[in-house]
């Protein structure tokens, strides 16, 4: 277990070297000049020429990666351009919302997507089936920015039952965790669907009628917990998924996340900011998919940890 | 005593309009402490039959068109789900053909064993936890505390096998299907498997129907045996008496195609000539007519009826003598 872990932690390292190389290729290459941004629209040549210095954009790439890695590896993601602050400090107080919001959208795909997929295996070919079935195709379909807008119109301002946008109590939270969770609820009902069909139709589930089980019981306990196993593997890998869907969202609802502030720091070309959401995207996306293998043996028996490199 | 007796069952697959006859008209019974074979090559309705007779066969796509399935004084025809779920576990037990996929790979073998006492009967854990525990060392089973913790995937097929029988009759069945059970196992464990059966049955008193392709383990497990071609049953006698003089034709070339240790090494497995007709493909007349030596016109228009005689059942207008 503890090997396993080290070898996992060794390739999520590595993996972050990756991911800040890569961003910082492409912010280098970007015709967008940060200095001349900072400077404003009046300012003089030279007074760029100073903030490109003053920033050390003037130095060569090589020089501006591994002064930044360096910096990285003892925890200083450097500072703001624009807000002049520490982008640790910066990220970190926009991190609860996100991971609020995140929340929010696992519980929506899961409570509609299962729900939903149950049912319609239950009765395939019913009126519901085709019903739900359509409904989650709209769901996978319908752009965010749409699907968000679109909930405002009719829950916020139709219907005045949400706020309009913002941060605070749960009733903020609803639609923005809605409009996030509704792609996943729509992936998860079709997933369910299939998966209780195929496990339904499994030699273990007539024994359990064989022995007289009531039917909820098989369908709830003995199909459930095996039809939901591959499900549990995904929801690691949305959180990678929500990382993107988060910067939609969270500028169409007013939600102070970090969606919302890579939004701003890429309007700004703040890259120190840029940089600082990417690699808590990364980190996040890589223990997403930790969490999800580290929870596989607890669900499924069968499942054996292994550390990749000794496969 | 009868403890299990079906009449006339037919039942068929599919839709309306486009309904297919399965099973046609199959009737059996089995006593107290009997086990009556049914036997048949694949896809001649064996498993259908039985399943059917319990209510187990998922309906739809079947549905039973005729018969009735009398355990005790209870129609199982005539129950509804809920009656069904307190037989099933209780007075009917089940044992499936494959070990490797009939328990649910995600619980460990002590909840779904103790899901069973659980479904139908009141008591502590502790009560629970002691009769699990018996079952299992009475099924030969080893080391049974330890198993309770262990999952499907740890244990062998022979032990899985164990586990289904006891879980199958932790409540002490007076009607055990068997269907194909050893099928899936090596020989060894077949015999381990079938002298445990035999033993449970003497034990407990229960009538098994037992159903197998396999004539070898009829001869050596089984009271009576019921012959199946093409969805109904064609002969029926003491196991005994149906090897030393099968009576219909298709029986006779059942038994000439087993091999025995004295058939010659460089001679060749009799065979049946032509293929089983498929389920919507009988015609009118007996449905092995097409395959069959003896067969004249009469049995190409007219299905014999099954007619008891002596003491055992036959369906053929021309019985081998």
């Amino acid at each position: 277990m503890i090997r396993y872990l080290l070898g996992r932690l060794g390739q999520a390292a590595l993996l972050l070297v990756g991911v800040s190389f890569i961003t910082f290729v492409l912010l280098y290459i970007l015709p967008a000049d940060p200095a001349r941004q900072l400077a404003g629209r009046s300012a003089t040549p030279e007074t760029v020429e100073a903030i490109r210095v003053q920033l050390g954009l003037d130095r060569p790439f090589h020089e501006q990666y591994t002064r930044y890695l360096g910096n990285l590896v003892q925890g200083d993601l450097g500072r703001s351009y624009a807000q002049k602050t520490e982008v640790t400090e910066v990220v970190a107080a926009r991190l609860p919302p996100t991971l609020l919001l995140m929340a929010g959208a696992i519980v929506v795909e899961l409570a509609i997507g299962l729900t939903i997929g149950v049912l319609a295996a239950l009765r395939p070919g019913s009126r519901f089936d085709h019903g739900a079935m359509i409904l989650s195709f709209v769901g996978v379909s319908t752009p965010q920015f749409v699907a968000g807008i679109l909930m405002l119109y009719v829950f916020s301002v139709q219907l005045d039952w949400f706020p309009v946008g913002g941060y605070g109590t749960w009733r903020h939270l609803v639609l923005p965790a809605l409009t996030l969770g509704l792609l996943g609820a729509g992936w998860y009902s079709r997933m369910m669907r299939s998966a209780m069909l195929d496990v339904m139709a499994r030699d273990f589930v007539r024994t359990a009628r064989a022995k007289g089980v009531s039917e909820w019981r098989v369908v709830l306990v003995h199909a459930f917990r095996n039809a939901v196993l591959p499900i549990v593997a995904m929801i690691g890998i949305d959180i990678g998924l929500f990382m993107s869907g988060a910067v939609i969202v969270e500028s169409v609802f007013g939600w102070p996340g970090i969606g919302q502030l890579a939004w701003q720091a890429i309007q700004q070309v703040d890259i120190p900011i840029i940089m600082g959401v990417t690699l808590v995207a990364a980190v996040a996306i890589v223990l997403g998919n930790l969490l999800a293998d580290l929870v596989a043996p607890f669900m499924d028996p069968r499942v054996r940890l292994r550390t990749p490199t000794n496969r | 005593m009868t403890v299990f007796r079906v009449d006339n069952l037919a039942v068929s697959f599919g839709g309306a309009g486009r309904r297919v006859r399965v099973v046609d008209g199959v009737s059996f019974s089995v006593d107290r402490g009997e086990t009556l074979g049914l036997v048949g090559e694949s896809g001649c309705g064996k498993s259908v039959t039985v399943l059917s007779s319990v209510r187990l066969q998922p309906s739809p796509p079947s549905h039973v068109d005729t018969g009735a399935a009398w355990l005790g004084d209870t129609n199982l025809m005539g129950l509804d789900a809920k009656a069904l779920r307190n037989l099933w576990g209780s007075r009917i037990g089940v044992v499936f053909q494959d070990p490797m996929t009939s328990l649910n790979p995600v619980f460990t073998i002590g909840s779904q064993l103790r899901e069973t006492l659980a479904t139908h009967t009141r008591g502590s854990a502790a009560e629970r936890e002691e009769r699990v525990l018996a079952m299992l060392a009475r099924v030969g089973i080893n080391a049974p505390q330890r198993r309770l913790q262990q999952y499907p995937h740890e244990l062998s097929g022979g032990l899985r096998q164990r586990v289904l029988i006891a879980m199958a009759l932790m409540l002490r069945p007076e009607l055990l299907i068997a269907d194909e059970p050893t099928t899936a196992l090596d020989v060894t464990l077949q015999a381990q498997i079938l002298t445990l059966l035999r033993e449970l049955r003497d034990e407990f008193g229960m009538g098994i129907v037992f159903v197998t392709h396999d004539l070898g383990v009829v001869a050596q497990f089984c009271d009576r045996v019921a012959v199946m071609y093409a969805g109904r049953i064609v002969e029926s006698a003491r196991v005994g008496e149906l090897f030393r003089a099968p009576r219909h034709p298709y029986t006779r070339a059942l038994l000439a195609s087993t091999p025995t240790l004295e058939s010659p090494k460089d001679q060749l497995l009799a065979t049946i000539e032509g293929m089983v007709p498929s389920p919507g493909q009988r015609g009118t007349g007996c449905s092995f007519a097409p395959r069959c030596g003896q067969a004249s016109s009469r049995c190409r228009e007219e299905a014999p009826q099954l007619i008891e005689a002596d003491g055992r059942s036959l369906a053929c207008f021309h019985p081998v003598s």
